[in-house]
This record gives C-alpha cells, structure tokens and sequence, in this order.
C-alpha cells in the first residue's frame, strides 16, 4: 500500500506565524511538544496508560507503592533525559545534559530504597529486579511514539549520558585534584583496581570464569564484526584486488558470528546448567564442574579454553585493537564533516552535566559524607580503594554519586540497545515489546513469590500491551500519523481485552481446577513441561509455515 | 487482484511460552507453567482467527474535476459494506497523482463497517498544472486479533482523474459591457462618445458636431468635441526561460504555470476591454500578433498551450542532459528583439516569478527606450499550501522585494500577486490603468510615456 507526499497546512501556519529570534525558540518547542501529542494513535495512548497502571499496580503488591510510583516516575524522566541528549541540535542536547543530572538521581533513588529494604528484610532479593523492571516499563512507556526509536537515538542518548557521566566526573576531579591525601591514595588505588580488573578478565579461574569468558568473547566478536563494517576496509585497496580481501572479510564475519553464538551458548550453559545438574552445587558453572559435566576431552579441552589467560589477553587486545580503530575512523569522518560542530555536540552535555552536577554536588554533600560510603566500601572494595574513599571530600564524593547515577541511566539505555542488537525485541514496536516483556518480568515475579492468580492476570495485561501497541505501531506506519484510524482501533482493543479476560479468565479456572503443591520434579509435572513445550514447538511451526 | 497472508504476530508469545516452561522447570517453580498457558492462549486466538471476507463497494467522488492552478480539489471516497458481517479492520489507501500534494487529511484511512453502512473519508489535493489519473486503491481487510490479512487493490467506482488548466477555452467569460470605443466590433449601436469640451468653430468642422443650440442662443458657431476613446495596444510577454521558475515551499502549481495563467487571465481581460493584445514569450518562441476578436484569442491560447508542453518535455530533458541555456546567437538581448518587434504605442505586461536580475535587466532595457511596462508576479512564498519558510526561501523573497522597488525606480507598474488573494482584480485594475495611459497618450498627441 503506497503513500502521496502529504503538505501538513498546520504545521505551515503555525511556522509562518513562528516569531523570529529568541521568541522563536518557544514556539518550536510547543509545535514540537503539540506534534509529539498528535503522533500516537489511540491503541498507543491506552497501550501506554495499561504499561504505566499494570506497573504500578504489580509494583505495589511487590515493593511498596511509593518506591513503584517513584520508579515509574524515573523511568518517564529517564525516557525524557534521554530523547534529549539524542537530539541533533547542540543545545537541546545541552539541556538533556542539565536534565539528566537530576534524572539520575530519581533513577537510583529507587534502587537505592529497595536495597535498603532487603538489607532489613521488608522485602525479598527478586524486589531489585521488580525495580529495575517497572524502570524499564515506564522508560519503554515514555519512548513508545518516539521516532528514533530503533533508529539510533537510544545508543546516541546513551552516548550522551556517559558524556554528561565525563562532564560531572571532570567537576569531582577538579575538587579532587588539589586533594594532597586524595592524590597520593588514588594512585595505590587505581593499581589495585587494576590487577583486580586483570584478574576479573585475564586470570579468571573462579566460579565467574565461564561467565567473564562468555562476556569477553561476546564482546570482541560483536565489536570486531562491527568495527569491520564500519571501517570498510576494500577502500584502501584498487577495485581489482577487492575480491580477495572482500572473501577474508566476510569469512572474518561469519567467524564473528559462530563466536557470539557460541558465547551466549556458554553463558546460557553457565547459568541453567547448575540448576539441571545434580553433581553441580555451586550457582555458576566452573571449569572444574565443567570438565565433570562435559565429557572427556571436550570437557578438559572448554575448561583449558575458558581460562587460557593468553587467549583471553588476545580477545582483549582485538577488542581494544576493534574500538580504537573504529575511534579514529570516526574522528577522521568528524574532521571531515564538521569538527566544530562535532566539538560541540560531544561538549554540550557534558558542560550541561557538570554545571548542574555543581550546583547538586554541594546540595548533597552532607547527605552523602552522613551515609559514610568508606563503610559501605568495607568488605566489598580493596583497602586502598575503602581509604581513598575516607581521603576524598564530601563535594566530590557526592559527584561520584550523581556520576554513577548517569551510567545507571545510560545502562538503561544500552540494555534495550543490547535486546534489540541480539534481536529479543523485533524491529519495530519496540517500545510495546518491550513494556511488554518488563510486565512478562513482574508476572514471573508475582509467580516466584506465590501469587499465581495475579501472576496470570498481569501475564495476560503484558499480551494485551502487546498487542494493542503492535496494532497501533503498525497502522500508523501503514497509514500515516495523520490518517483517521480510531473506529477500527477501538473494535481491535474492544477483542484484544475480551481475549485477555477469556484467556486470564480460563487460565485462572485451569490453575485452579489442578492446584496442587508439587515440585515439577514430579512424573506428572515434567510430563505436563514437556508436553507444553512440544505444544509451542508445533505452533511455531505451524506458524512460521506461512 | 486479492492476496491472502497470515501475519506472525505471536511469534514473541511462543518464544515466552517455551521459556516459561524452560524457567519452570530450572527453578522449580510450577506456576511459570500457567504462563506459559496464558501465552499459548493468545498464539491459539490468532491462530483460529477467521479469514476476513468482506463484500465492500468503493467509491470515489471528487467536488470539482476541472480546477484552477492554487485551487484545491476535495477526494470524497465512500466504502460501503454489502456483505452480512461486520468488516472489523478495513484499511483504504487511496493513489492520488505522484506529483500532487495532498494538503489536508490524507489519503488513507482506517474504519470499522457494519453491514449496509457506508463510511467516508476526504481528503483534498493541490495541482499543478496538468492533467492528472488517480492510481488503483488498496483495501486491506484484517481479521480482529489482526492476523490474517487480505489485501485487494483496484479502481473505484466514480472519477478517476481530473485537469487543472490554464487555457484560456477554461477561463470563465463574465457578462461585461465594453465601457469605451475601440477596434473591437459589438453588438451596440451608437456613437458612444462621451462629451469632452466645445471650441471655437474651426473650417471643415463635421457639420453635426457643430453646437446648433449655441449658436442658435448666442449666434455664434460652435464644435463639440468628444473624449477620444481609443484601446490601447497591450503585448504580454511570458518569462519562460530555464532555471527561473520555482517550486512553491508547499507543492502545487510552479511558477511557470502562474505566469502562464496570469498572462492567459491578462489577454482575456484585455480583449473584454477592447485593447488590441499580443502574446509572446521571453524567449521568442511564441508571437501573436497584437489584435482583436475572436482569432486573436484563439491564437492567444494556442501560444500558451504550446509554451506549456515545451516547458514540460524542457524540464524533463533537463533533467537528464543537464540546465539548458537558451543564447541569443545575434548578440542581442531578449528586450532588443521584443523591441524590434514591437510597434511605437504598444505596452508590455511582462509575466514573470521575479527570481533572477535577468528580468530587472529586461524591463530596464524597455523602459530606458521608453516602453510602458507593467510587471505581474506571483509571490511563490505566498498561497494555500505553503510551509514554514526556509533561510533561503526568506532571502528570496527579500531579493525579489528588492526587484519589485527597483521597478517602481524604474516606472514600471508591478502587480505583486498574493496567490492567497484571486489574480483577476488585481490584473482588471493593471490593464485599465494601462488602457487609460493609451487613452492620454493619444489626447497629447501620441509619444511614448
């Protein structure tokens, strides 16, 4: 179904009538913010509204009411700060710099409350996750109309909110720097921070060894086939003797791709398998365990793999070798471009950040120097690490705090970039996937803690998002945002909540009807699993056959 | 021609079923089971969903298939349900001409239809100058969960193209009395000549212009002598040279297309009010020889027709072969060689978008030998469907502000024509205030101005 160009007269009137100069800038914003309110269809406002009061709702039961408004509140402003630093103009992205200071701080904030919480015990170890998902539920809600979702504006915003994280770190260090003690210890600090990092990474014998190794295999290959594209090497090379080097690139690629599949195969192996294996007590695989499970000598021969220190320093420096390379191509195409304007956009949200981060910092000095963070250190951090932390003063100390807080903010972020790199979220209504699976997440936590009824209703409540914000993402691609659409989107919601209650409903009676306390260890459950499970593969395939 | 397709939207619901249960079974916990159950639900729904089958009629009305440049045409299309079930998703996706923006609505839709109900939806085009077909419409069908899909495309039943002209055969004639004499025969009887002033009886005086009550009260003789009421001679000329004509900010008829229009309402106007008129182009592809009557007219229309279709086969060969620049091989200028063809008394109504120092050099050339000249404009930065202006947009429009003063500077009547505002007053006014100029030239014994 094809489209005409379309001439929007409202939008002309409204240009035309735009005052110049500084007036003018109020007057985009409001036709920016008016535009932004007409691009959703109405099965995208309700799909937005049942995200935010399913969360909210699930949320109560499972933390508290407060602490699940706060984080649906969080992930809203953190959506916002993000669109913001995603903009193309630098002094929009200057603003999202000034917001998202303050955003971070709502986005911890949460966080911080729920581990209070489990520290006294008021609530269990799943409430961090449940947190952490009404986070994403609400930031997915804020970005369901956004354009550039899917587009590149999620990795840029994320880009900017580690730039605003450089900017407030660069206001810690000044306050820092002229720091005799600080000075001395940050030194001792960072070498143990180091050799701990080169264990973590390079020697990595312990319980986390399959896991680091997965991560780091995982990363090098996805950075190396990325930097290849993006470098497209054949230029270098006259047009008759790019076939050669285009076959060992490709070749490299495939590689590439064996390498990640390969790397979420162990992660995915390091994680289930202690849970299915009775000879394996500890919760992580490790090599040892490894070479038990596995057969000899595939087994010997992964667990020899997994702790080569020498191929892991090799997968560290092609990831290094990948990055720094695709560094200096970008630098060379920003000279190129524009080096002033580049200069600018990468400047204006960290200027952004650290002149709020000024004014925030000495706010919360006194909060952050009463919290005491060298005795929250003790125990979990090196010494130096605990003694430079008594040596560093209030201001920078509470910098670090907001600086944290911008790469909590930015880990939101490069998450829903890594679901949609590794396609667990499809390429296009993403934010209804994702505000869908987080609801998915909150189901199985109401599952976990014993409150199955609720569980199914909120399961249900995630389809229901799902398919109504699928529905509507899909015709106003189809259609266009201005075309009249509400009659038929209001017949499909009208079926989509009928079959979420039918099937709530049904599944409710089902649980109820075969209720019993048994562990699915049992014949009769692990029956029932593989049953449900074959039952899945055919509809796959019956699906998937067109 | 109708195409059937299931669509995978539950895909994502099967992958939640099978971790369901993987995570049922790792961590011991039956109830992910009835997850998984909830998740198979909806796949199951979509699944057993039926194939829409829908008996729709499509129609499509428009409110004026004969249009002018700058004025809308309304699409009404009608979709009527003539089956005996509800059509729950009906999408409609109207073609309109690639080249014509729509301005208002747009020309699709999506609507629910009962059985017997017909839903409409409109939506409004701007053309340019042309004659132009409406491409076959699609309907897309879907089931309520929006799984299966079937998609139709053909053409609807009512209109199926329309023309926005500038030929003059499509200008709407008003009633309108000639006011003066001039060369152009009417229907009237009489003299009407209108009464100026009585002199001094002259030998060889017409023996009925003498003032008979005069002389009859004081004896002695008298003539009478009436306003000479003369048309004047009014020759418009086209800008019809490459790289001068502009696209308007907001789509719709180009510049070239305004000018032609305003010069096909100019000779129609001027012909009404008795004045010999002449047509030709900037370029000198195009005379008419100034005149009256009904020939005049006809040739008029034939000129402007032609310029039309060679701009478009131009536009299109320059667009493959690159900008083609017209060179005057004799080493004169457009202004020279109009000048050569032109007689003593005739004036110049010059069409032109105003957009380059070429047609403030050409009106000073005619005005420096001493030629009436009016200019008329369209203002591309006006109109109907123009968006927010951009930085070079606005400073166009400064220079051609600029143009528009340097005319007047130069004596040269300019009509500034808002394309908001109907070009036919503004242009009736013009070729009476040069007709009045022809009209004072001959009572001061001719001359140019």
């Amino acid at each position: 179904m094809t489209r005409s160009s379309r001439v929007d007269r409202r939008a002309a009137s409204s240009g035309e009538r735009a005052p110049g100069g500084v007036r003018r800038l109020p007057a985009r914003v409001l036709a920016s913010i008016r535009a932004a309110l007409e691009r959703p269809t109405a099965s995208e406002v309700v799909a937005i509204g049942l995200t935010l009061s399913i969360g909210v709702t699930i949320g109560t039961v499972l933390v508290g009411a407060p602490i699940a408004v706060l984080a649906s509140v969080a992930g809203l402003a953190a959506a916002g700060a993000i669109v913001l630093l995603a903009s193309d103009r630098v002094i929009v992205r200057g603003v999202g710099g000034v917001i998202a200071v303050p955003v971070s701080l709502l986005v911890l904030a949460p966080t911080v409350l729920v581990a209070d919480l489990v520290r006294v015990g008021g609530v269990g170890r799943y409430a961090g996750v449940t947190v952490w998902a009404l986070l994403v539920a609400a930031f997915a809600a804020g970005l369901f109309v956004w354009t550039r979702l899917g587009d590149g504006g999620v990795r840029r915003g994320a880009t900017g909110a580690v730039l605003a994280a450089v900017g407030v770190i660069g206001v810690a260090l000044v306050r820092l720097v002229p720091e005799s003690a600080a000075r001395e210890r940050a030194g001792v600090a960072a070498a143990d921070a180091a050799g701990w990092l080169w264990n973590a990474v390079v020697v990595a014998d312990g319980s986390w060894a399959l896991v680091s190794f997965a991560v780091l295999l995982f990363a090098a290959a996805v950075g190396l086939r990325t930097s290849l594209k993006y470098l497209a090497l054949e230029r270098f090379l006259p047009p008759d003797r790019r076939a050669n080097l285009s076959a060992v690139l490709d070749g490299v690629e495939r590689g590439c791709d064996v390498a990640v599949r390969l790397a979420v195969v162990l992660g995915l192996a390091a994680v289930v398998v202690p849970a299915l294996a009775a000879q394996v007590e500890s919760t992580l695989l490790t090599p040892d365990e490894l070479r038990a499970v596995v057969p000899a000598p595939l087994g010997g021969g992964l667990a020899v793999l997994v702790t080569a220190s020498s191929l892991r320093l090799a997968l560290c420096l092609g990831l290094g070798l990948a990055v720094g390379l695709a560094g200096l191509e970008w630098l060379r195409q920003a000279l190129r471009r524009d080096a002033a304007r580049v200069f600018a956009t990468l400047v204006a949200p960290a200027l952004g950040g650290g002149v709020v981060a000024v004014a925030l910092a000495w706010a919360l000095a006194e909060p952050v120097l009463a919290a005491d963070p060298a005795a929250a250190l003790e125990g979990v951090a090196p010494a130096s690490v605990v003694a430079l932390a008594g040596a560093v003063p209030p201001f920078a100390l509470a910098a670090g705090v907001l600086a944290v807080g911008l790469f909590s903010l930015a880990s939101i972020s490069i998450a829903v970039v890594g679901l949609r790199v590794v396609r667990i979220v499809p390429q296009q209504a993403i934010g209804a996937a994702l505000a869908a699976g987080t609801i998915l997440v909150l189901a199985a936590g109401l599952a976990v803690v014993g409150r199955v009824e609720l569980a199914i209703a909120t399961a249900a409540g995630a389809f229901v998002v799902w398919d109504v914000g699928e529905y509507g993402d899909g015709i106003r691609r189809e259609l266009g945002t201005g075309a009249t659409t509400v009659r038929a989107e209001f017949v499909h919601l009208g079926g989509s909540l009928l079959s979420g209650v039918v099937i709530a409903g049904g599944t409710i009676v089902l649980y109820r009807w075969a209720t019993v306390d048994a562990s699915v260890t049992e014949p009769a459950y692990a029956a029932l699993a593989v049953v449900a499970g074959l039952l899945a593969v055919v509809l796959v395939a019956w699906a998937l056959r067109g | 021609m109708t195409s059937r397709a299931r669509q995978a939207r539950w895909h994502g619901a099967l992958v939640v079923a099978l971790a369901a249960c993987l995570l049922a079974l790792v961590s011991g916990v039956p109830a992910l089971f009835f997850l998984a159950v909830v998740a198979l639900g909806f796949v199951l729904v979509g699944q057993v969903s039926a194939t829409p089958t829908a008996d729709l009629r499509l129609e499509r009305r428009l409110d004026d298939a004969r249009v002018r440049p700058g004025q809308s045409v309304t699409v009404t299309l009608s979709v009527t349900n003539e089956g005996d079930e509800v059509a729950s998703d009906v999408r409609v996706v109207d073609e309109p001409p690639s080249s014509v923006p729509v301005t208002e609505g747009e020309p699709a839709f999506a609507t629910s239809i009962r059985p017997g109900e017909t839903v409409s939806h409109e939506y409004e085009l701007t053309p340019p100058r042309g004659e132009f077909a409406f491409g076959p419409t699609s309907v897309r069908l879907r089931s309520v969960p929006a799984t299966t899909v079937e998609t139709g495309r053909g053409a609807p039943e009512g209109e199926t193209g329309f023309v926005c002209e500038t030929l003059l055969e499509s200008i709407p004639v008003h009633e309108q009395t000639i006011q003066f004499v001039g060369p152009t025969p009417t229907d009237d009887g009489g003299s009407g000549v209108e009464f100026f002033a009585t002199r001094e009886y002259r030998r060889g005086d017409p023996i009925n212009r003498i003032d008979w009550h005069r002389f009859a009260r004081t004896g002695a003789l008298a003539t009478v002598e009436y306003r000479e009421e003369r048309a004047a001679t009014i020759v418009f000329v086209v800008d019809d040279r490459d790289d001068v004509h502009r696209e308007p900010p907001g789509g719709g008829p180009d510049s070239f297309d305004l000018t032609l229009y305003a010069a096909s309402r100019g000779v129609v106007a001027s012909l009404e009010d008795g004045n010999r008129t002449g047509v030709t182009m900037l370029s000198g592809e195009e005379w008419v020889e100034p005149g009256g009557g009904s020939d005049v007219r006809r040739r008029a229309e034939d000129a402007i027709e032609s310029a039309g279709s060679r701009e478009t086969t131009d536009s299109s060969a320059t667009e493959s072969a690159g900008t083609n620049h017209r060179v005057w091989t004799d080493g004169g200028t457009p202004a020279l060689d109009l000048e050569r063809r032109l007689s003593d008394r005739a004036q110049v109504v010059f069409c032109t978008p105003l957009s380059d120092e070429g047609a403030v050099t050409f009106v000073e050339t005619l005005r420096r030998r001493g030629r009436a000249v009016t200019v008329v404009s369209p203002d591309m930065t006006t109109g109907v469907a123009a968006p927010s202006l951009s930085s070079g947009a606005r400073i166009d429009r400064l220079r051609r502000a600029n143009r528009i003063d340097e005319f007047r500077g130069l004596g040269a009547a300019v009509v500034d024509w808002n394309l908001e505002e109907p070009l036919s007053v503004d242009l009736r006014r013009a070729i009476r205030r040069l007709s009045r100029r022809g009209r004072s030239r001959r009572r001061r014994g001719g001359g140019r101005p």
